[in-house]
């Protein structure tokens, strides 16, 4: 493949008017450092460089003339910060800073000269680890490009990012908005990770499909860049653009410096351009000398041909999974046939579904497919949410279970990373309507062969069905490497012949095909007894066949040990690494232990209520069996877990325990409640005494307070609707008076914050003037909350408790 | 580098009392916790000198437009002709595990809580002493949020000292930082020793602070 095809005959000068018809063929220059050079002429610390647009332009001036004279193609436009977040208090809007930054340098770049829409991050970290919205980060972006675009400039150059999530969105915004061609790049620290843990291969997989040039800025010097920068030479099929600092900062007479000369900077310029750079010029501490003594020694150089190998990969910031053999897909988030899985998405638990995630992480999935598809909900809604919240708490890169395309655009919209989606099939309407979607944000797509007239019975058909998935998406620039196929597991109880039909034609994709494989795996045994016998056998047959992406439980420790075995024999798993150190000590039948599960032998309990006491998680849902071999739900609530907890409140009142310790016995009531519920048939109503809607409150995202209440409260027999954090006033109050909510808690930590709960109590005083309001939070006391209207001040879990219990009563 | 974190201030910050005596099962979670956290945790911190000016709203950092507005703020530099302005965060992966753990168990998440606010301080700790070698003996560490010197500043603060592009540190629309596990400080730098006042004792908020070292 390459990068670097040169049009015979064609002068700089003379392309002017595209500059994608030079990138990756002729080095293009960019000019250097703005910002630190600004500095050094009167910009006072803390103060924003973009106003020097309009009240110093001819300091701006000179510095894009000085380095439209040390050779620089692209001017870079004195606008890094100029969005409405960052100039709010500046005196300036966009609407000011950017026409006149674009003026002042399209003067200086001349004719023959291009000028770059600089764009920095926005400030503020999205949600959900900061709270900035993807709707408002991408609203940001697009008006300042739209802007740019209207005034002339040739380019947008998105720059200095360091969280994946944020540089997509710049990235969607530029390319739904303007039609200008974006380059981008992000800073990286000497570890290879940028501060939000992105790393140099999620950012080539990530960017591919978005950007006209990928790279690396900031941060660093051109020989802590180098490593990076030859990682990223092997994986971006994107020409890569180069803008290192002049070395590392280091502080001098409290001034920051850089420490490497003009001479130094370009001869280690050179090593970038030998990788083959397409794009190059300077960060911070950078200088006209630096960008002169560089294409003095470049210009007119033909950007030097790389080779990149085609790899299946997916990833998520920090993860990159690379499908060059077996990866186990996790199935477990997913309704069919779950009955609790069901009852959480109606009930919008997501801390349940996040934990199907987390114990498949922790049980060895690479990968986790995301199926939220259930009739009477908003799928497109919850997998958005899901995929979101997903994101935060593991970093394995996820699979988009739909086949809605609404549903599928929405989570490849939201998801930050590569995805993979699941699934197409052979028919020419779902194809139209799917292939596109992936084609835009880059992802892998599975393909199940099968058509509008259902599933072939041969191999070789489902092999004719692949090849045409195949052919449409390559027709759309779907590369071969990001083409799944499954030839589908059908049940062997009902079609025994066709099991050896689909291992045939995984074989026949694989090898005729050249693409990779995935199949549903514990579908095979079903209505037979012992399908773990089966699943087991199959899936290791399906190996044996080249099946590259099996989905499955990995918390099925049979499966794992097929597929660790597989790894060995495969010649994967070299010299058996992996699979000594797992299985060494172990003797068959026995069960691996991780370290964790341990119990506690110190400790001798006497019945459920001691149990509860001690806060002895494990040993509860057996004392709970137990109970209720003679006992029927109700009166295990009522007679030992209600006894048990009003101890345990009371000590914690008394001061002999502390609140670690109450939210121990809480939990270890919830492990006993969840047996109870498990047996009262999916219905908690009999045991509920009550709901209660809990929120952080809009811009606040410490929630560890409201969580605690939150386990104390469904101890107590409460049914919660958690809303979570940095909730919107909105969103509390359609809640309330939906489910018509006799009791509302809010949190907030912080005094700023605290005038959001304000915000959200007048409004549901309006709108449900019935619900009673009972707030809690570090800087909040009983005046504070009285004066904004709260019915209630909770100074702890505890007291939440005694209020809930006073309402319901 | 900070090897390892104290257990009686992460028990303190768990709402143990003081000279609470911890069983072994408690003493080895909060210690596997402390190892998982240092091992994830990637913590940063920055900071900047400053020659300062009494004005009547407050205090002018000289060569900035920035003035650290308040009464409190004023009393914390009224020995001081410089000061510090510090930044430091545990980075987002410690936000990540606390989240995480919160969502299989709120017991677990309480001590990886405590944890990370045992080591962002212990952070700052280090940070202080390296800012106390470099321009002399200095007071303690005072924050948008003590008494009247107003978190608005958040932002001011951050800009001041590129936190965002040097360690990745944010605030939001209500300024509250992200990561969260972060803070901001001013330390003013002191001519003669003069001695370590508890700061808890000049806070507003002591009367009422659960973590107040403030004798009530």
């Amino acid at each position: 493949m390459s990068y670097a095809l040169i049009k015979k005959g064609v002068l700089f000068q003379d392309m002017k008017n595209n500059i994608l018809d030079i990138l990756g063929k002729k080095i293009i220059f960019f000019d250097g450092a703005l910002g630190t050079r600004i500095q050094g002429k009167g910009l006072k610390l803390g103060e924003i460089p973009e106003i020097f647009n309009i009240k110093n332009p001819d300091v701006v001036r000179e510095i894009h003339a000085e380095y439209k004279a040390a050779g620089a193609d692209v001017i870079t436009t004195n606008t890094f910060g100029a969005n409405r977040l960052k100039l709010k208090n500046s005196g300036f809007g966009i609407n000011e800073i950017i026409p006149a930054a674009v003026k002042i340098a399209k003067k200086a770049a001349g004719e023959d000269g291009f000028v770059a829409l600089d764009v920095g991050p926005i400030g503020e970290l999205l949600a959900p680890m900061g709270t900035l919205s993807f709707d408002e980060a991408y609203e940001i972006f697009a008006e300042q490009m739209i802007l740019g675009e209207k005034c002339g400039t040739d380019l947008i150059l998105i720059e200095t990012m360091t969280d994946l999530a944020e540089i997509r969105v710049a990235l969607l915004a530029a390319k739904e908005n303007t039609n200008l061609p974006v380059f981008c790049s992000m800073s990286f620290e000497e570890n290879g990770h940028t501060f939000t843990g992105c790393s140099v291969e999620s950012m080539a997989a990530t960017l591919i499909p978005f950007a006209d040039a990928i790279g690396i800025n900031c941060s660093l010097g051109p020989k802590e860049i180098l490593p990076l920068a030859q990682k990223l030479a092997k994986v971006s099929k994107k020409p890569i653009i180069l803008q290192p600092n002049a070395g590392l900062p280091r502080i001098e007479d409290g001034k920051t410096v850089f420490d490497v000369t003009p001479e130094d900077y370009a001869e280690q310029m050179c090593e970038f351009y030998k990788l083959g750079a397409a794009v190059m010029g300077g960060c911070c501490g950078t200088t006209p000398e630096h960008i002169k003594k560089m294409t003095e020694l470049l210009s007119d150089k033909n950007v030097v041909y790389r080779t990149i190998i085609p790899q299946t990969v997916v990833c998520s910031p920090s993860k990159t999974v690379v499908v060059d053999s077996t990866r186990v897909i996790g199935e477990r988030i997913n309704p069919t046939g779950k009955k609790k899985f069901k009852e959480a998405l109606y009930n919008n638990d997501i801390d349940y579904i996040l934990r199907q995630g987390i114990e498949q992480a922790e049980a060895g999935a690479e990968i986790l497919d995301v199926n939220v598809g259930l009739p009477d909900i908003d799928e497109v809604g919850m997998m958005q949410h899901v995929v979101s919240q997903l994101q935060s708490v593991t970093d394995l890169p996820l699979q988009i279970d739909s086949s809605n395309a609404e549903v599928i655009e929405c989570g490849l919209r939201t998801y930050t990373g590569k995805a993979i989606v699941n699934s197409v099939n052979g028919e020419q309407k779902v194809l139209d309507k799917i292939l596109p979607l992936i084609a835009k944000y880059g992802a892998c797509v599975v393909g199940l062969t099968l058509d509008e007239n259902g599933i072939p019975k041969k191999a070789e058909e489902r092999f004719k069905i692949a090849e045409k998935i195949v052919n449409e998406a390559e027709k759309r620039g779907i590369p071969k490497e990001d083409i799944i196929i499954d030839c589908l597991t059908l049940t062997v109880s009902a079609q025994q012949e066709d099991a050896a039909e689909t291992l045939k034609a995984v074989r026949m994709v694989k090898e005729k095909l050249g693409v990779k494989t995935i199949l549903g795996v514990s579908n095979i045994s079903f209505g037979l007894p012992r399908r773990d016998i089966i699943n087991e056998i199959f899936l290791a047959q399906a190996l044996a066949n080249g099946l590259d992406l099996p989905i499955i439980n990995p918390n099925s420790e049979g499966m794992m040990k097929v597929v660790d075995a597989h790894r060995v024999l495969a010649n994967v798993d070299k010299l058996a690494e992996n699979y000594i150190e797992k299985y060494a000590n172990t003797t068959a039948g026995e069960v691996s232990v991780s370290g964790t599960n341990e119990k506690s032998s110190e400790t001798k309990t006497d019945g459920l209520v001691d149990v509860v006491i001690k806060g002895l998680k494990d040993e509860a849902r057996v004392a709970t069996e137990e109970l209720l071999k003679n006992n029927d739900e109700l009166t295990v609530v009522n007679d030992y877990l209600i006894p048990a907890l009003d101890i345990v409140g009371e000590r914690y009142e008394k001061g002999t325990i502390f609140l670690p310790q109450l939210i121990s016995a809480a939990e270890t009531v919830k492990v006993s409640f969840d047996v109870l519920k498990g047996r009262l048939s999916g219905s908690n109503a009999k045991i509920s005494k009550g709901t209660i809607v809990l929120a952080t409150v809009k811009g606040d995202i410490h929630d560890i307070g409201k969580n605690i209440v939150k386990v104390i409260l469904e101890n107590y027999g409460f049914s919660i609707i958690d809303l979570g954090r940095d909730v919107a006033a909105e969103i509390i109050s359609d809640c309330v008076k939906e489910n018509n909510v006799k009791l509302l808690g809010l949190s907030a930590l912080m005094t700023t914050t605290v005038k959001s709960m304000e915000e959200t109590i007048k409004l549901v005083k309006e709108v449900s003037p019935d619900t009673k309001i009972m707030v809690g939070g570090a800087v909040l006391t009983e005046e504070y909350a009285k004066s904004i209207n709260a019915d209630f001040y909770a100074k702890d879990a505890k007291v939440s408790a005694e209020i809930a219990k006073k309402i319901f009563e | 580098m900070i090897k390892g974190l104290d257990e009686n201030e992460i028990l303190r910050y768990m709402g143990y009392p003081s000279g609470y005596k911890p069983d072994n099962n408690l003493r080895k979670s909060v210690k596997e916790k402390s190892e998982i956290l240092l091992k994830t945790a990637t913590p940063k911190s920055v900071y900047s000198g400053f020659d300062i000016e009494c004005t009547e709203n407050g205090i002018a950092l000289i060569g900035s437009d920035i003035i650290l507005l308040g009464n409190s703020i004023k009393e914390h530099l009224k020995f001081s002709k410089k000061c510090v302005i510090m930044a430091a965060t545990l980075g987002v992966e410690a936000d990540k595990l606390i989240r995480k753990a919160q969502i299989s168990s709120v017991s677990d998440a309480l001590i990886f809580d405590a944890c990370a606010t045992a080591y962002i301080e212990a952070v700052c700790d280090e940070t202080e002493i390296e800012i106390k070698e470099k321009f002399g003996s200095g007071n303690f560490r005072f924050s948008p949020g003590y008494g009247d010197f107003p978190i608005a500043l958040q932002k001011n603060i951050l800009a001041l000292l590129s936190a965002e592009k040097k360690i990745g540190l944010c605030a939001n629309s209500s300024d509250m930082l992200t990561p969260s596990k972060s803070v901001t400080a001013v330390i003013g730098i002191v001519n003669e020793c003069v001695m370590r006042t508890n700061k808890c004792e000049l806070c507003p908020n002591k009367e009422r602070c659960a973590f107040s070292r403030y004798e009530k």
